[in-house]
């Protein structure tokens, strides 16, 4: 009981950190939020169902699901968001604007059912660990999303291309004038951050599940992750995805009928205590 | 040469920079002197590429660049020392100077540790743990290591210890031994012009005195007129 209670917090907060971590960056970058971030998440998880209902191969599914999400993200930047940087009202409303062009799509193509995606064959049973039956797919979430969160982690924390990024979230305008391009970095960071969550909903899909709705009920996960977090920066991300991972697991199972407030509870006393976050960019201490 | 032609500045309905013009020659020193609130900062801003004339023309070597983007004049061979000491707070000393190290830049990041031995004691360390002086030099290393033509450098000796400013004074007599162009604003008027070819005194965003330092050093009644300053002996550090 306790061992299944820690793998199912790990996992789901490793697949928090997925969905949040391109919504936290992307803020810090662009100082907007990305309201379709969300549907990344849904988009990510119809186009692996089909890939899995077509090829049974759920490696596939995932790139799949990443590869599509990466190229509306690149499509959203380039198309639109590109033109109006530093123009943080048209950029919310072309970011919300899309949020309902994507959900009518999916709904138009997937129809309004609950789908679960069925999960890599030969992960689809439990293990008894320690007297616990615990389900092979969360091993596996966790073991991706360790590894997911480790490597977008080196790269924001120790290499030049991340050194830079911080650099774009601390100080935009001193980054540009030591030869920066903040714009093509933006570009880059936001494609990955669709990706990721792309990815996220395809992995989330023998969990969670693909259904109309989806897309803002994780966006309002991020985006409680990243208050809880401080935007912009990668510990805030792993760190409320944690919080958030771990309050949502352990609230549902010892006060259940406050359940689904709980998230939001523990955002509050973040905020209450610490305004900016737990760990923000220190570029955004002051604003 | 470096030329400002008719340049209107704007900070939303505030009119700073009134047609100013003004020219830097390739290779020498600018001091850009005058009162607090004269458009100082506003016009190395704008130079960088960080405001946007409203009308005027900037041209480097002939070429206007009053529209280019800030990234695209930095790589034109441009870096700017901002008042303050701007730095990355979150980011280490080493990647400070990483970010914006430009490999054909003559100044390696070894020759600014050489120069700032205190840089690299603390090349882990966030940049926002360092003291005044130290960010000092960390934004004349940043400005080092991007190999500029052009350096705009704005008040460095603000607020910095007599050692610290002398450390300035030797950094832009080695960029002015290495021919590039320097745009220096300073308040210390002993240290701009112990360095400077040229002055440009600004009051209320234009330009009201150019002339040779060495004449502006030896009347007083011009930098009475000019600055309101009655300093008395011209030491630099003090
Ligand atoms: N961000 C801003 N918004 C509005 N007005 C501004 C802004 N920055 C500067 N100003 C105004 O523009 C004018 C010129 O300012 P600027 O900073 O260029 O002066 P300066 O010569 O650099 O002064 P100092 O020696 O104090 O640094 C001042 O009147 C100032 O109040
Ligand atoms: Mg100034």
């Amino acid at each position: 009981m306790v061992l299944e209670q820690l793998v199912n917090a790990v996992s789901y907060s490793m697949l928090l950190f997925l969905l949040a971590v391109g919504l936290s960056v992307t803020l810090g970058l662009l100082r907007v939020v990305n309201l379709t971030h969300g549907s990344y998440y849904l988009l990510g998880g119809y186009v692996g169902l089909s890939v899995v209902r077509w090829t049974h191969n759920f490696l596939l599914a995932t790139g799949a699901g990443a590869a599509t999400t990466a190229a509306l993200a690149a499509l959203m930047f380039w198309g639109l968001l590109r033109r109006f940087l530093g123009q943080e009202s048209a950029q919310v409303l072309i970011t919300f604007g899309s949020l309902f062009i994507v959900a009518d799509g999916c709904l138009a193509i997937w129809g309004g059912q609950t789908y679960t995606i069925p999960p890599p064959p030969g992960l689809s049973s439990s293990l008894l660990l320690a007297g616990a039956h615990i389900p092979t797919y969360l091993l596996l979430l966790i073991a991706v999303g360790a590894t997911g969160a480790a490597a977008v982690y080196w790269v924001f924390e120790r290499t030049r291309v991340g050194a830079m990024v911080r650099a774009a979230v601390d100080d935009r305008e001193l980054a540009e004038a030591c030869g920066v391009d903040v714009r093509a970095l933006s570009f880059g960071v936001f494609t990955l951050g669709g990706a990721i969550a792309g990815l996220a909903g395809v992995l989330g899909g023998p969990v969670i599940g693909v259904y109309p709705g989806a897309d803002l009920a994780v966006l309002l996960l991020a985006l409680v992750i990243v208050v809880v977090g401080g935007a912009g920066s990668m510990l805030g991300a792993l760190l409320g995805s944690l919080v958030i991972g771990f309050v949502t697991t352990y609230g549902s199972l010892y006060f259940p009928e406050i359940a689904s407030g709980i998230v939001y509870l523990a955002m509050v006393l973040v905020i209450l205590f610490r305004p900016q976050g737990l760990v923000p960019a220190r570029g955004l201490d002051q604003t | 040469m470096l030329e400002l032609e008719g340049i209107d500045v704007f900070y939303g309905p505030s009119h700073v920079l009134h047609a100013l013009t003004a020219h830097v020659e390739e290779g020498e020193v600018l001091a850009l002197l005058g009162r607090s609130g004269a458009g100082k900062t506003t016009t190395l801003k704008t130079v960088m590429g960080w405001l946007r004339p409203r009308a005027g023309r900037i041209r480097w070597r002939g070429q206007d660049i009053s529209h280019w983007e800030s990234v695209r004049i930095a790589r034109l061979g441009f870096a700017m020392v901002a008042q303050g000491r701007r730095v990355f707070p979150s980011l280490s000393v080493a990647e400070n100077l990483g970010i914006a190290l430009n490999p054909t830049s003559p100044w390696s990041l070894e020759d600014v540790y050489q120069l700032f031995p205190r840089l690299e004691e603390r090349r882990y360390q966030a940049a926002n743990t360092l003291s005044g002086g130290e960010q000092q030099m960390l934004s004349l290393g940043r400005a080092l290591v991007r190999g500029p033509r052009v350096l705009l450098l704005d008040e460095p000796t603000e607020g910095m210890a007599p050692a610290i400013v002398q450390l300035t004074h030797q950094v832009v007599e080695m960029l002015r031994e290495a021919g590039i162009t320097v745009v220096l604003v300073e308040q210390n008027l002993a240290f701009a012009l112990s360095l400077a070819a040229r002055v440009a005194v600004m009051n209320k965003g234009q330009v009201v005195y150019e002339g040779r330092a060495q004449e502006f050093a030896a009347h007083r009644e011009l930098q009475v007129q000019y600055l309101g300053v009655s300093t008395t002996g011209l030491r630099v550090g003090s």
